[in-house]
């Protein structure tokens, strides 16, 4: 076994000691590490700013962005989400959950003989869609009859007593009342967050049959709170 | 190893990395040849090796060379990996390369060579660390990242192969000694 390695160290040795060695690898070397490591340097910087912006964002709400919620700004900035057509229940929600106040300005009486719900929604709403708001500012709901309008989601209708519609939203309100096969008539008595029926006619527990008319108004009975599970 | 000043060399730091080279450059080149089988994929890889060890130099601590191989021999493992299965090296200009000699020699020498070339691509990188570069078992273990009792094992089958390739006898004692 000796023998091999003695002549493998010889064969090795005699068969590479006249290998040419090229010129300026040194140089060469030198040049390609300074450059690789100034490639380096630029997108270790590129990352770093990346990353950095990144979270900066991340941490200030800067570029978070939501199709449903909007884009909340670092300065607490707020773009209305898309919801100038829809249904009340959705487009309430979608404005709570960005951090805006839906409050219902106008809703005229539900043409129970006519159209019914069919097409009865929200046809405006003010500040409009992509408009930049304050964090927490009102948007003001304006309901009518729009074909383009999502309408009111409601159960099927049956005849009954008049149910007691005090203190629910405007939405649910015409949600029991429509449902019921009744036609609603609400006034706004003063625009405000958090709109409620104050007042119903006839009163809960009145047999009234179908087709005939709600009166209900509407105003500010509690302090605004937004609750995204209308 | 680690970098100091993002790899960006002094000028005296620059001018003891040209001295090195000069110094090593040709050893350096011959482990290249002897793993891979051809010189311009060897000068390839010492590019490479030298560039890494440039870009690694103030944290290298006397030890430059010994950083160089294990590039060298990483390299090499590399692009074997690449190709999948050991490539079948020809010599190319072995017998122009070669120094003068009896034809004998020459030919047991090119016979040991091609056995080399036709070794596992560990079996040939543990014989040229071991018995070109002069490294240790423990030397070679490090450079390979192997444990020592696989170069050592390694080593022995390796040889007992290259004995069988090359079909050496008595008469092959007598070769080297003419």
């Amino acid at each position: 076994m000796t023998d091999v390695e003695t002549l493998l160290r010889r064969a090795m040795t005699e068969h590479t000691e006249s290998l040419p060695v090229p010129s300026r690898l040194a140089s060469n070397a030198l040049h390609k590490a300074t450059r690789r490591t100034r490639a380096n340097r630029v997108i270790a910087a590129s990352t770093a700013v990346v990353l950095a912006a990144a979270g900066i964002a991340a941490w200030t709400g800067v570029g978070h962005h939501d199709a449903k919620k909007g884009l909340v700004s670092a300065a607490g900035v707020v773009v209305v989400p898309d919801v100038t057509r829809g249904y009340l229940n959705d487009i309430q929600r979608r404005l709570c959950a960005a951090g805006l106040k839906p409050q219902i300005v106008s809703a005229p009486p539900i043409n129970h003989g006519g159209s019914g719900l069919n097409g009865y929604g929200v046809i405006k709403i003010s500040p409009p869609s992509g408009a930049s708001v304050p964090a927490g500012s009102v948007v003001q709901l304006k309901l009518g009859y729009d074909v383009n309008a999502g309408g009111i989601e409601a159960s099927a209708p049956a005849s009954s007593l008049v149910p007691k519609v005090l203190g629910l939203s405007v939405d649910q309100a015409l949600i029991s009342l429509v449902g019921l096969d009744y036609a609603v008539d609400v006034t706004v008595q003063t625009p405000a967050d958090g709109l409620q029926i104050i007042a119903q006619d006839p009163e809960p527990g009145v047999r009234l049959a179908k087709n005939q008319t709600v009166t209900l108004v509407a105003g500010s009975a509690y302090g605004g709170a937004c609750n995204p599970n209308l | 190893v680690r970098t100091t000043r993002g790899g960006v060399l002094r000028r005296a730091e620059e001018a003891d990395f040209e001295l090195f080279v000069a110094a090593s450059a040709g050893r350096l080149l011959r482990t290249a040849y002897l793993l891979v089988g051809d010189l311009g994929l060897a000068e390839d890889l010492l590019q490479t090796a030298l560039e890494r060890t440039a870009r690694h130099w103030p944290g290298l601590s006397g030890a430059p060379e010994a950083y160089a191989r294990t590039v060298l021999a990483n390299l090499a493992t590399d692009r074997w990996r690449r190709l999948g299965t050991r490539p079948r090296e020809v010599l190319g200009s072995t017998l122009e390369l070669a120094t003068p000699d009896a034809t004998s020699t020459v030919e047991l020498r090119l016979t040991l060579i091609d056995g080399l070339l036709q070794l596992t691509r560990r079996q040939r990188a543990v014989l040229v660390l071991r018995f070109f570069d002069d490294l240790t078992e423990a030397q070679t273990a490090a450079a390979l990242g192997l444990s020592v009792g696989t170069v050592k094992s390694t080593t022995s089958r390796s040889l007992a192969r290259l004995r069988e390739i090359a079909s050496l006898g008595d008469n092959a004692s007598e070769g080297i000694n003419t």
